[in-house]
C-alpha cells in the first residue's frame, strides 16, 4: 500500500510539473521580467514563420526582460476554433495573428479585444503606416477596426509552361483554351487541375464564383435561400462540368491536399489554383530533374466562363492582423511592451520582409514597394500578378461565412460533382443557416 | 461486526463517486439541457433558449440520417463478420489444440495498438494510385482503386474497423468455449456428438449468454467508433457519405461549431444505445443450461 | 466397454490429418493478415518515401535511419512519450486507487441507498465520453485546465472508474470474510483491513483494472483533441493525429512514427499478454 501511495504521489508531482510546463504562466514579479504569451498562424517552416521568429527573437533581444511565449500553429478549423475558445476562457495569448472575418468578428464579440482606435488614443502612431483602404476591410460591426494588418494575398490559377509547351497548348487566357488544355491532357495522362476537392476545395471554389460572376459573385452575402445569387448556382455548375471534363484528379473527392500538391510540383498536374503561399515551395533550381522549378510556371487568372457575367477580377485580401488583448492592454506593465512588439511585426521594416521576395505577400503599407525579385522568377510574376490585377479583387466569399455554413458549403461540394446534390439544394441548405448574419 | 460504524463508509466510496458525479453524471445531465440551447463555441456560455429546434434538425439532417444508416450498417457487418470471423477462429482453436497459445497472443495483438496507430497504417495501405495494396492490385493485372473513393470508402472504414476487433471477440469466444464443463463434452462425445455436429447443437447453444453479451458489445460499439474512422476519412468524405453517429458529433461540434447540435447527437447516441440493449437483452434472453 | 472405447478412440484426433492442415492454414492466413500491416510499416520506416513507392514489398535496399532521426527532431516525440506515460500512469493509478477503496466500502458496508450507488456505477458504465465531452470541457475551461495534462488525466480516470469498479466489486464480493474477522478479532481496525487484507488479496484484479485503464488512456484519441490544444500537451496518439496531416506525404516519417508509437505497446504487450487478455476478457464475459 505504501508503494502504491508513493508511486501516487510521485507522478501527481509529475504530471503537475509537465502540467505547469505547457500552461499560462503569467507574468513573473522578479525583477520585473515580463513575459508575453503570443499566437500566430506562422507555425510552420516557410519564410513567413521564420520572418515571424526573427522578429520575436530581435524583440527579446533589444528588450532582455521580455520572454516571449509563442504557441503559433498551422492554420486549421480547429485552431481557429480553439483560439475563440481561449479568448472567452481567460486563457488567451496577450497578442495574436489571427484572421479578421467571421472568425476575427468572433474574437471582438469575446469583448477581450482592444481596438486601434483606443491604442491609438494612447500612441497616435499605432499603425500609421498602413493604408487606410487595408485598414477599411478590417472594420468591423461596431466600426472600429481591431487588428493591424502586416501582409496580404493573391489567388491565382498557377500553370506549369513547360506542360503546356509540350502538348502545343495555348495558356488558359480565357475559357476555350482552358477547356482544350484539360481535354488534351486527360487523353495524355496528365492530371489538368491538381485539386483535392474532399479536403481542400476553399481556394477552387472562389474561382468558381469569379468564373460564374466576377468579382461581384465574391462580394455576394445571401441570408436566405431567397436571397441566393443565381452568380452561386452557376459557379457550382461550372464546377460540375470541370469534372465531367475530367478537370480534376480520379481521386479528388478523397485525396488530400499535400498529395495534390505534391502532383503539381513534380510535373503530373498542369494547373494548381492557390495563392501566394505557393511559390515557396517550388525551387528555383532542380538538379534531380524530378521537381518542377519557378521559371517554369506561370500564374494567370482564372477565366471567366461564356455564361459568366460580371467584371473580371482575383481573389486577394489580408491575411489578418495582430490583435492585442484587453487584458494585455489593461496590464500597465505589458502595455507598453505589447505595443511595441505589434509595432516590431508592423513596421515598414517588418512588412517589406514579411511581404517581401521571400513570401511573395502583398504589403498594406504603400510605402513598401514592390520588389523586384530577379532570382526567384515566380515570385516575381505573382507581384507583377497582383500589380496588374489588383484594381479589381474581392476577399474570398467563404471566409465571411460562420463556420457551421462554410462547412456545410465545402463538405456538399463533393456530392455536387458527383450529382448527387443539385446546387440549388446545397446553397439552399447554406443559406438557411444565415451565414452572414453575425 | 466489523463493519458497524457506517459512517465510515463514506472515506472509502466519496472519493470515487465525487469523480463520477463531477465528471460523468453531472456533465450528462448538463449535456442534455445544453441541447435545448444555442452554443456556438465550445466552452462558451449557453446562448438562447432553442426550443425542440435541434432535435427537430436531427431528424431533417441528410447528414445526420447518413450516420445512423452507416452506423446500423456497420452494426450489422460486425455483428455477421466480426462475430463470424471470431467464432470461427475460436471453434477451429479449440479444433487443434496445438499452438492455442501463440495463436490467442497474434490474433489479439491488434487490439492493443491504438486505433489512430492503426488508422494510420491502413491510411498508408490505400495510398493511390501506388500503395501496397494498389500495387498488390495491378500486380495481379486489376486497375489500381480508390480505395477511399466514393461506393468504397465505407468498405474502406468497416474493414479495418471489423479486422482489428476480432482478436477481443476471439478471446472471449474461446474462454467461452473453455467454460464449457468437460464432462458435458465428454458425455456428448460418447452419445456420438462429433464434428460439425458438436459445434451446431452443442458448443454454440452453450455459448448462447457469452455470445448475447457479445453482440450487446458489438452494437454499442459501433455507436462509438471514432479514432480509426475520424483519422481515414475525416469529415465523412467523400461528401458526408461516410459519416458515423461519432465522426458526425465531432465533426458538428468541433468543425462546424454548432455545439448545441453537437450535444444533442450526444444525447441521440446514448438514448439509442440503451434502446438497442434493452432490445437484445429481450430477443436474446439469457437461458441457463 | 470395448465399444464405448473404440468410439472415444475414433474421436481421438490423429495427429495429422488433412482436416488439421486446413484449420491450421486458416489460423496462419489470418494471422497474417495480423502481423503483416505492422512488418510493412516497420520495414518501411527504414526507407525514404521515393523507395516505399517503388519497392514496399522487398527488404529495404538501402536502409536509413533518417526517418527516426525526423521523427525525434521535427517531432518533439520524446516529450509526446512522456506525456502519454505521465498520463496514462496516473489514470491507471488513480483509477486502482479510487476503485479499490469504493469496491472495499461497497462490498464491506451495507447501508441504505446501496443498490443505488450501485446502479448508478451500472449507468455510468453505459454513459458513453460523447454524452459528456462539451460540458467537461466547459468544467475544465473554468477551472483553467484546459491544455493540461491533469485536465486530461481528471476525466479519463473518471471515465474508466465504472469499469474499474464493476470489476472489483465482483472480484471483493468473492473474498471470504473469514481472513477479516480473524483479524478484527485480533484487534485490526477496517483501514488496516482494507490495506493489509483485502487490498494484497485483490492484487490480480488490481492489476487487470490498472492495466486496462492504463491503455485505454494510452489509446484514447478522442478526449485528448478536445483537451490538449498545445503541442507541449500532445501525447503520443494525438501527436500521430497531427503528423498526418503535416508531413502527410513524408511517408518513411509517418512509417517511424507509426513504430515508435507501437513498438511500446508490442513490449509491454509481449510481457503481459497473459494478464491482458484475461483482465479484458473476464469484465466482459460477467457482465
Amino acid at each position: 500500500m505504501k508503494k502504491i501511495m508513493s508511486m501516487l504521489l510521485v507522478i501527481l508531482l509529475l504530471a503537475g510539473c509537465a502540467s505547469s510546463a505547457g500552461n499560462k504562466s503569467g507574468s513573473k514579479s522578479d525583477a520585473k521580467k515580463i513575459t508575453i504569451r503570443t499566437a500566430s498562424m506562422y507555425g510552420g517552416t516557410d519564410p513567413g514563420s521564420q520572418n515571424y521568429q526573427n522578429i520575436m527573437n530581435q524583440f527579446m533581444a533589444d528588450y532582455p526582460n521580455v520572454t516571449i511565449e509563442d504557441e503559433s500553429a498551422p492554420i486549421d478549423e480547429q485552431w481557429r476554433a480553439s483560439v475563440i475558445n481561449d479568448f472567452n476562457s481567460g486563457n488567451e495569448p496577450d497578442v495574436i495573428y489571427f484572421v479578421h472575418h467571421a472568425d476575427g468578428q468572433a474574437l471582438v464579440d469575446t469583448g477581450q479585444v482592444v481596438s486601434v482606435e483606443t491604442i491609438r488614443e494612447v500612441y497616435p502612431d499605432y499603425a500609421a503606416n498602413i493604408g487606410d483602404s487595408a485598414m477599411n476591410v478590417l472594420r468591423k460591426k461596431d466600426g472600429q477596426v481591431y487588428c493591424v494588418p502586416m501582409t496580404g494575398y493573391w489567388m491565382g490559377n498557377f500553370v506549369n509552361t513547360e506542360l503546356f509547351e509540350e502538348y502545343g497548348l495555348d495558356l488558359p487566357t480565357d475559357w476555350d483554351k482552358l477547356v482544350t488544355a484539360v481535354e488534351t491532357f486527360k487523353e495524355n495522362g496528365v492530371t489538368p487541375f491538381a485539386l483535392a476537392l474532399g479536403h481542400i476545395p476553399h481556394f477552387f471554389i472562389e474561382h468558381m464564383f469569379l468564373s460564374a460572376g466576377g468579382v461581384e459573385a465574391l462580394q455576394e452575402r445571401p441570408n436566405s435561400e431567397e436571397e441566393v445569387p443565381e452568380s452561386w448556382v452557376k459557379a457550382l455548375e461550372i464546377l460540375k462540368e470541370l469534372y465531367d471534363m475530367g478537370a480534376f484528379p480520379d481521386d479528388t473527392n478523397s485525396t488530400t491536399e499535400e498529395a495534390v500538391k505534391l502532383l503539381f510540383n513534380e510535373g503530373k498536374a498542369a494547373m494548381l489554383v492557390s495563392g501566394t503561399w505557393h511559390p515557396g515551395s517550388i525551387p528555383v533550381e532542380d538538379p534531380t530533374g524530378q521537381l518542377v522549378t519557378q521559371d517554369q510556371v506561370m500564374v494567370m487568372p482564372f477565366p471567366m466562363h461564356p455564361d459568366g457575367k460580371g467584371t473580371p477580377g482575383i481573389v486577394g485580401g489580408w491575411n489578418g492582423g495582430f490583435y492585442i488583448s484587453k487584458a494585455a492592454w489593461e496590464d500597465p506593465e505589458k502595455r507598453d511592451y505589447v505595443v511595441k512588439l505589434v509595432q516590431a511585426h508592423t513596421s515598414s521594416e517588418a512588412i517589406s520582409n514579411y511581404t517581401g521576395k521571400d513570401t511573395g505577400g502583398v504589403s498594406p503599407d504603400s510605402s513598401v514597394p514592390v520588389p523586384e525579385v530577379s532570382d526567384r522568377p515566380l515570385v516575381d510574376r505573382g507581384f507583377k500578378f497582383w500589380a496588374e490585377y489588383s484594381a479589381n479583387h474581392a476577399d474570398p466569399a467563404c471566409d465571411h461565412m460562420m463556420s457551421d455554413p462554410k462547412n456545410i458549403l465545402y463538405q456538399g461540394l463533393t456530392k455536387i460533382v458527383t450529382g448527387d446534390l443539385t446546387p440549388e439544394e446545397l446553397l439552399k441548405q447554406v443559406a438557411e443557416k444565415k451565414p452572414f448574419d453575425y | 461486526m466489523i463493519y458497524r460504524k457506517k459512517y465510515l463508509a463514506v472515506f472509502f466510496i466519496a472519493p470515487a463517486f465525487l469523480f463520477l458525479l463531477v465528471f460523468v453524471c453531472y456533465p450528462f445531465l448538463m449535456n442534455i439541457y445544453n441541447s435545448f440551447f444555442e452554443i456556438n463555441v465550445l466552452g462558451a456560455p449557453i446562448g438562447k433558449w432553442n426550443h425542440f429546434e435541434n432535435y427537430r434538425m436531427l431528424f431533417k439532417d441528410p447528414n445526420m440520417i447518413t450516420s445512423i444508416k452507416n452506423t446500423f450498417l456497420l452494426m450489422a457487418l460486425v455483428i455477421i463478420f466480426q462475430g463470424g470471423i471470431a467464432l470461427l477462429l475460436a471453434l477451429l482453436v479449440d479444433y487443434i489444440r496445438r499452438g492455442a497459445q501463440l495463436y490467442r497472443v497474434i490474433f489479439f495483438f491488434p487490439m492493443v495498438i491504438s486505433a489512430a496507430a492503426l488508422g494510420l497504417i491502413f491510411n498508408l495501405l490505400y495510398l493511390y494510385p501506388d500503395g501496397p495494396l494498389n500495387v498488390i492490385m495491378t500486380s495481379l493485372g486489376f486497375d489500381p482503386i480508390i480505395w477511399k473513393g466514393e461506393g468504397n470508402a465505407f468498405a474502406a472504414i468497416a474493414i479495418p474497423t471489423i479486422w482489428s476487433n476480432v482478436g477481443f471477440y476471439f478471446v472471449i469466444y474461446v474462454m467461452g468455449i473453455n467454460n464449457i464443463p468437460t464432462d458435458v463434452m465428454e458425455a456428448a462425445q460418447i452419445d456420438g456428438a462429433v464434428g460439425l455436429k458438436k459445434t451446431r447443437y452443442l458448443t454454440i447453444p452453450l455459448l448462447y449468454n457469452v455470445l448475447t453479451t457479445t453482440f450487446i458489445l458489438m452494437i454499442t460499439g459501433a455507436l462509438r467508433v471514432f479514432d480509426m474512422a475520424w483519422i481515414l476519412l475525416p469529415n465523412g468524405q467523400p461528401g458526408g457519405s461516410t459519416y458515423l453517429t461519432g465522426t458526425y458529433m465531432y465533426q458538428m461540434t468541433f468543425i462546424n461549431r454548432n455545439v448545441d447540435y453537437g450535444a444533442t447527437i450526444a444525447v441521440f447516441i446514448v438514448i439509442l444505445g440503451i434502446l438497442l440493449s434493452q432490445l437484445t437483452n429481450k430477443i436474446f434472453k439469457p437461458k441457463d443450461y | 466397454m470395448g465399444i464405448h472405447e473404440s468410439t472415444i478412440q475414433k474421436t481421438r484426433k490423429p495427429k495429422f490429418s488433412v482436416l488439421q492442415l486446413l484449420t491450421h492454414g486458416i489460423l496462419v492466413l489470418w494471422a497474417i493478415t495480423n502481423v503483416f500491416p505492422f512488418a510493412w510499416v516497420v520495414m518501411n520506416s527504414f526507407r525514404t518515401r521515393q523507395y516505399i513507392l517503388t519497392e514496399s514489398f522487398r527488404f529495404p535496399t538501402n536502409p536509413t535511419l533518417e526517418n527516426y532521426f525526423n521523427a525525434f527532431i521535427k517531432i518533439d516525440i520524446w516529450r509526446a512519450y512522456a506525456n502519454s506515460f505521465v498520463v496514462s500512469t496516473s489514470v491507471a493509478a488513480l483509477t486502482v486507487l479510487l476503485a479499490g477503496l469504493a469496491a472495499f466500502g461497497l462490498t464491506r458496508y451495507i447501508f441504505r441507498g446501496h443498490s443505488i450507488l450501485i446502479s448508478v456505477v451500472y449507468g455510468c458504465l453505459m454513459i458513453s465520453v460523447y454524452s459528456t465531452i462539451i460540458p467537461v470541457f466547459s468544467l475544465l475551461l473554468k477551472l483553467n485546465l484546459i491544455n493540461t495534462l491533469v485536465g486530461l488525466i481528471l476525466p479519463v480516470t473518471a471515465g474508466s472508474l465504472a469499469f474499474a469498479m464493476v470489476v472489483l466489486i465482483a472480484y471483493m464480493w468473492g473474498i471470504p470474510r473469514d481472513l477479516e474477522e480473524a483479524a478484527f478479532i485480533d484487534g485490526c481496525n477496517v483501514f488496516q483491513i482494507c490495506f493489509k487484507i483485502i487490498f494484497p488479496l485483490s492484487r490480480s484484479a488490481f492489476a487487470t483494472v490498472a492495466i486496462f485503464s492504463f491503455l485505454w488512456s494510452y489509446n484514447d484519441l478522442f478526449t485528448q483533441l478536445f483537451i490538449l490544444r498545445q503541442k507541449q500537451t500532445w501525447t503520443i496518439n494525438r501527436l500521430l493525429n497531427e503528423i498526418s496531416s503535416m508531413y502527410g506525404t513524408d511517408y518513411g516519417l509517418m512509417a517511424a512514427s507509426i513504430t515508435l508509437v507501437v513498438i511500446p505497446v508490442l513490449i509491454v504487450y509481449i510481457f503481459m499478454q497473459k494478464h491482458i487478455i484475461k483482465g479484458l476478457t473476464a469484465g466482459a464475459i460477467k457482465g
